[in-house]
């Protein structure tokens, strides 16, 4: 198969979890389509978003996976964290049990995705404050006790939503540019395909490492 | 224009910027020399293309989302490309006066070549309108009146011209951030003027050059009245504000054809299309699925266990398909009905309860319009109207790229929904459903076949005599063979999703 044409120099793999109806899909869909999605179905399993950003004059598109919430998909969806460069964790502000369960989405992204994925807490729902069940010091708290990048984000306004997006993608940037981020490495999460570059298309059954070990 | 003259006005020039002392005799002189550089730069355009520019003007073309189209003047390293370009300018030409002036020149042009831009299609004279208040040059009616009244002010305006090299002396300082912001906006400028031609004809292409090279000449013609330096200088680096533009202008058509070629050849790349319809993404995800399965498989330690050979053999056998290639190849002259069967063959899916639905139908209207697409084109090339070849080649690739995604995207669901399955299934559910996909996985082969062929057909009609043409068939089969071929592969990898499910299911029964 011929060299593909691409006009982006980076792809990174960024994974959206968190419990069912913070609103995972909703922030995808504002930084995809720049709306706000009022009715959203339950997402199956997992669904994708694509958008090419530009970091340090660097084309980067950003695969985005969005991950059903419904406990009887986590087996499924844990399948998908590996190799992903970023993870936005995701929280209701208006709903504390959701925050409570972000220790064990913290545990899974750890567990499942390499040392330098960088991992961004997002508290949702900032427009519903008069509800806010979780407070912004708390979370904050919690995602510097964790080494975690935080925002309190609205997928409904669009309130920060760019930021968090493009924050995790400057961080994953910096970190391949000190070079704490090795790009060969397997699960690296980052394809680099120079501008123009012959890509050899990876389309048969044999691609992304299968001979992995199990990290089940 | 002689050696000896071009040295008499750099001498004089230089002598009136060192002594910032007005002398009658090179005003006269340099009054007669004014004319004559004008039409200069145009002989001498090509001869010294400014690389650097070029590459400046490359880096910041490149279209952008249009979030951070604003941002890019900020970048570093847009910034530091400039820097470095304009140090090198800096190094080859000490003259104060003529920095400030240059300085002063791009940032007039940069307003200019904005507002231009934005003016393409607004007719010649708003343009010039623009530019000449751009500039803060008199109207040219004014300017040739001027020039009949004679010589009447010139000792006034020597003193004035002076007075501005001293002020521009002191704004050398911020040079820098002066400089970088005038190229950067060029370079800006140039990019959405590329925009803005890239939809518009060849005419405004090369209408708009000729406007571009007006506002260069008027610039050029305004600078060199009121500066002399500046002219000289010119002479003798073979830059000039039109030059600047005409290179600019070439970069920017440069940059179009490279981005049509560029976007052709993603309209022409099989791998392309079918990520843009999210089928390598599907594709990784299911790969995900089929391996982490492996590994519970192992883990549980079942493959070895009499007690599920026979059942993964018989699922094992559901998947792989009979790979007979003339079996296929016979089944693509005959044609099917593709929504009935589909619908036939997912009926044995739904003793697993597994709702697929959504994707089943996705799958069937893309089928229908992709093979209605095909009869209207049948149609027109059968009344000898013209199809362009390309197009249609183009489109076949589109369209397998297309329907291969889909049937992706349907087994990545079937694994998903078989993974997440609460209820317990006996195993003739699991062997029905195997069944079920790999009926669909042959018929997709089919389709596969009758497309290409179709496909092919129609290019043979195409009477545009594309020299490609047999290559664009060729490439057709080859890249519907690929489709059946990745579709059939990606139905392997249910294997041990299937397999696992089973492997649960009798465990839980135990």
């Amino acid at each position: 198969m011929a060299a593909g044409p691409y006009n982006y120099s980076y792809i990174f793999k960024y994974i959206i979890i968190g419990d069912m109806g913070v609103g995972k899909s909703c922030l995808l869909h504002q930084f995809t389509e720049k709306k706000f999605m009022a009715d959203c179905p339950h997402t199956i399993g997992v669904e994708f978003g694509t958008r090419i950003i530009e970091v340090a004059g660097q084309k980067i598109k950003l695969q985005i996976w969005d991950t059903a919430g419904q406990e009887r998909f986590r087996a499924v969806t844990r399948s998908y964290y590996r190799g992903a460069a970023g993870a936005l964790m995701v929280y209701d502000i208006t709903r504390r049990t959701t925050y409570n369960h972000l220790s064990s989405w913290l545990t899974d992204a750890r567990n499942l995705t390499n040392p330098n994925t960088v991992i961004f807490l997002i508290g949702n729902k900032s427009d519903l404050d008069a509800q806010r069940d979780v407070t912004y010091d708390e979370a904050k708290q919690f995602a510097e006790e964790n080494g975690l990048m935080f925002l309190e984000c609205s997928a409904k306004t669009g309130e920060n939503v760019e930021d968090a997006f493009l924050d995790t993608a400057k961080k994953i940037y910096k970190n391949i540019q000190d070079g704490s981020l090795d790009l060969n490495a397997a699960e690296s999460g980052v394809q680099h395909k120079p501008s123009n570059g012959p890509r050899g298309a990876n389309l048969g059954g044999e691609s992304s490492g299968n001979k992995d070990p199990c990290s089940c | 224009m002689s050696d000896s003259d071009e040295e008499a006005f750099e001498s004089a020039d230089e002598d009136s910027s060192k002594t910032s002392k007005p002398i009658k005799q090179d005003i006269a002189d340099k009054s007669k020399a004014v004319e004559k550089p004008v039409s200069e730069p145009e002989k001498e355009l090509p001869k010294e293309p400014n690389a650097e520019a070029k590459a400046t003007a490359e880096d910041d073309f490149t279209p952008q989302p249009a979030i951070d189209r604003g941002k890019d003047i900020d970048n570093p390293e847009s910034k530091e490309n400039v820097k470095k370009l304009f140090d090198k300018i800096n190094e080859q030409e000490k003259e104060t006066g003529w920095l400030s002036w240059k300085s002063k020149l791009l940032t007039t042009a940069s307003t200019t070549v904005n507002t231009f831009t934005g003016a393409v299609g607004d007719g010649f004279n708003t343009v010039m309108q623009t530019a000449e208040t751009a500039l803060g040059a008199e109207p040219a009616e004014e300017l040739a009146q001027r020039l009949e009244t004679g010589d009447k002010n010139e000792d006034k305006q020597e003193v004035a011209n002076v007075d501005d090299k001293e002020a521009d002396k002191k704004d050398n300082n911020a040079w820098g951030s002066w400089g970088s912001w005038g190229l950067s906006g060029i370079t800006s400028a140039v990019g959405k003027a590329t925009n803005v031609l890239e939809n518009t004809s060849k005419t405004v292409v090369s209408g708009s050059l000729n406007v571009l090279e007006t506002i260069g000449k008027k610039t050029y013609e305004t600078i060199a009245e009121g500066e002399h330096g500046l002219k000289s200088t010119l002479q003798k680096n073979k830059i000039s504000l039109s030059q600047v533009l005409r290179e600019a202008k070439q970069t920017a058509d440069d940059n179009i054809s490279h981005e049509e070629k560029f976007r052709e050849d993603q309209e022409m790349n099989y791998s392309f299309l079918f990520d843009e319809f999210n089928g390598l993404v599907n594709l990784e995800a299911l790969e995900m699925l089929s391996h982490q399965s492996e590994c519970q498989l192992e883990k549980l330690q079942v493959l070895s266990n009499s007690k599920f050979r026979d059942q993964f053999e018989s699922i094992t056998s559901k998947f792989e398909l009979s790979g007979d290639e003339e079996e296929n190849e016979e089944k693509a002259d005959e044609e099917h009905d593709f929504v009935t069967l589909l619908r036939q063959n997912a009926t044995l899916l739904q003793s697993l309860n597994l709702s697929v639905d959504e994707e089943l139908s996705k799958l069937s209207d893309l089928q229908v319009s992709l093979r209605s697409r095909i009869s209207q084109d049948e149609i027109s090339l059968s009344k000898g109207e013209s199809v362009d070849s390309k197009d249609m080649y183009k489109q076949a690739l589109s369209n397998l790229a297309h329907l291969t995604a889909r049937v992706i995207i349907l087994y990545h669901r079937v694994a998903q929904k078989v993974l997440a399955s609460n209820k317990v299934e006996e195993f003739s559910a699991y062997n029905d459903g195997a069944e079920s996909v790999s009926l669909i996985s042959k018929l997709m082969n089919t389709e596969f076949g009758i497309l290409s062929n179709q496909y092919a057909k129609n290019l043979n009609s195409c009477k545009d005599e594309n020299d490609s043409l047999n290559t664009f068939i060729t490439s057709v089969y080859f890249e519907a063979s690929n489709s059946g071929r990745y579709a059939s592969d990606a139905l392997k990898l249910l294997v041990p999703v299937f397999q696992l499910a089973i492997a649960k299911q009798t465990i839980s029964d135990d």
